[in-house]
């Protein structure tokens, strides 16, 4: 018994979700620019429409008619690949990725023999046919059972985009900008997979439907395993170049980094990848640790119902987007080895404890609760290490003596 | 010259507990600044409805005075035009047709895109007839169309005069000396004066 494939639906919600996403995109920049003006004791843009609602409109327009400048140093089909990659993985990661309400695939226990795969399984097929039967599903391609592994696969597809953006560029800070940029998001990869994997394990499934529908049975995700929300949360951001990790970004400030050589429609594309990737990884965390869809107290059927929970969804998102844009204004920037050393040395050690608790608390079937133990424990113990590590070690001064510092003084 | 050991000063990074490596509750304690920012009285001006308030003695575009009977003050000494650095200020003198003065400008053309607005014209003149308004968004369509003559020069003081937005400015509320005198005289305790 097969899925159903409505080719028509699909193509009809590949071509709204595309016009929503880089709206939203669009509307972010504005909202981002309002929120940082917010902050800093002034009003952004409020020229444009009411509000400055038109803003993102011009903004547009001005992209669209700008000249498009080659210049004549540029390897000509990377630098024009570069961009259209970056952010053409970002809106394809977002597929497999639910903006709505969907119900779990059904399971089935996997036929390992022939005779297993002969033998049908009424059950199973009646699930199908009523998954089948089921309202609209709010996602471009339902029921990929690697859904999460696609997300991450796609989006190391990403770093391709900087770094032929700054190879191509013929341009030496180009360059150095692309490698640090794309040394930072490759470092970032790996904690952000580890801390899903305990999510993962809790719910039996890569896939993001059943995720939700675990959540929704068992609590939020957030609650049992928090340690392993802040890390992704810390990964998310480095992953989109925010503050505090936007030393790339940063570097266009200062001297270069890879969107030197790009103007007009091509910059607009590097910067629309990078919106859209932030619209992807909150949607990801909101699916795996809060809840997607799910409300306390909404669990009934029917458009009213639907309605709601696209809303909440949608709500959750914009909240978290929010909540990354005043983060941009409220800590400094990581230094360049700081940054390295957070993923590599913090971020990945506290990863892998927290998978290996989860292990052992599936494995002897204890409550979850005490996962939301274990994480307070290993952000502690994580502190305590990192403190104990600063303290002088006995034999070795803590200051030079004063005779050496006057002898540099000479 | 040699340090000695009172003269150091050792600095030590400030110690830090177990509560405060984590680094969140400091975080915690900036987002409530950030967000507290948020809702906070915003200082922009917004600009064509909301002027600025100038100070009383911004420097603007010129004007040229008149007297209590509307003549122009200006006696055409060329000290303003002498003293200008950017020599933006052209005139021409004639005798002038009122009694009580020597000469009067025929022609006073300040070219305003040349002007560095320094105040340098306003300080050198002697009887206060030139002097910078607070008018500072003016616009022209072509480059002859701002190089002011004398009526327009004037007519700046009639606007502003009539708007009360610059009164004249004199040294101590007194007019200048040289504006007091009656023409071919010379000033009282000049070295020079026919005795």
């Amino acid at each position: 018994m097969a899925y159903s494939f409505s080719f028509w639906t699909t193509i009809i919600l590949i071509a709204v979700m595309m016009g929503v996403i880089q709206g939203t995109c669009a509307y972010l920049v504005f909202v981002e620019r309002k929120l940082a003006a917010y902050v800093q004791d002034r009003v952004g843009p409020n020229r444009v429409g009411p509000f400055g609602l038109f803003q993102p409109i011009a903004d547009g327009l001005k992209f669209i008619f700008k000249e498009e400048i080659i210049p004549v140093q540029v390897d000509k089909l990377f630098y024009l690949i570069a961009p259209a990659i970056a952010a053409s993985t970002a809106l394809l990661a977002f597929a497999v990725v639910p903006f709505g309400p969907t119900n779990a695939p059904p399971e089935r226990v996997w036929p390992q023999t022939m005779e297993q795969e002969a033998k049908a399984d009424p059950v199973f097929d009646e699930n199908v046919k009523k998954y089948n039967e089921a309202e609209i599903r709010f996602v471009i391609a339902p029921h990929v059972d690697i859904g999460i592994v696609f997300v991450f696969a796609v989006t190391s597809l990403s770093v391709y985009g900087i770094i032929l953006g700054g190879w191509s560029s013929n341009n030496k800070y180009s360059m150095i900008g692309a490698l640090r940029s794309s040394a930072q998001l490759i470092s970032y990869e790996i904690p952000m997979g580890m801390s899903v994997l305990g999510v993962v394990l809790m719910s039996d499934s890569l896939n993001p439907e059943r995720i939700i529908a675990y959540q929704v049975e068992a609590g939020w995700n957030v609650l049992y395993q928090p340690l392993a929300c802040l890390l992704f949360l810390v990964c998310v951001l480095a992953e989109c170049n925010r503050l505090p990790f936007d030393l790339p970004e940063a570097e266009q400030e200062l001297v270069g980094g890879y969107h030197t050589e790009y103007g007009a429609m091509k910059f607009a594309l590097y910067f629309l990848g990078e919106y859209t990737h932030m619209i992807t990884t909150s949607f990801l965390l909101v699916i795996l640790f809060l809840g997607g869809w799910h409300f306390p107290w909404l669990q009934e059927s029917g458009i009213a119902a639907i309605m709601l929970k696209l809303l909440v969804i949608a709500l959750k998102m914009v909240l978290l987007i929010v909540f990354y844009m005043l983060i941009r204004w409220t800590i400094p920037r990581f230094r360049f080895d700081q940054l390295m050393g957070l993923a590599w040395k913090v971020l990945m050690p506290l990863a892998l404890v927290n998978l290996t608790c989860v292990m052992v608390v599936k494995h002897l079937g204890w409550s979850s609760w005490w996962l939301t133990a274990s994480s307070f424990v290993m952000l502690l113990t994580a502190a305590y290490l990192t403190l104990v590590q600063r303290l002088p070690r006995s034999g070795r001064p803590l200051r030079p003596s004063a005779e050496s510092a006057m002898a540099l003084t000479r | 010259m040699p340090l000695t050991e009172q003269e150091i000063k050792w600095v030590e990074e400030p110690k830090i507990g177990l509560v405060e490596q984590l680094y969140l509750p400091a975080i915690f304690a900036g987002l409530q600044t950030t967000v507290k920012h948020l809702f906070q009285h915003k200082i922009t001006q917004q600009f064509p409805e909301q002027k600025p308030k100038l100070p009383a003695n911004y420097r603007g575009v010129h004007r040229l005075n008149r007297d209590e009977q509307g003549r122009v003050k200006c006696v055409a000494c060329y000290m303003c035009s002498t003293a200008c650095p950017a020599r933006c200020i052209d005139i021409v003198a004639a005798p002038s047709p009122w009694p009580d003065r020597e000469k009067y400008p025929e022609v006073f053309v300040i070219d305003e895109l040349r002007c560095i607005y320094c105040g340098m014209c306003e300080q050198a003149c002697p009887v206060d007839a030139i002097e910078l308004t607070t008018l500072y968004d003016l616009t022209g369509m072509s480059r002859e169309e701002m190089m002011f003559d004398k009526e327009k020069l004037l007519s700046v003081f009639d606007e502003t005069v009539k708007a009360g937005t610059d009164p004249i400015r004199s040294r101590g509320g007194k007019l200048g000396v040289a504006s007091e005198q009656p023409a071919g005289e010379a000033l009282p305790m000049s070295s020079t004066a026919p005795s």
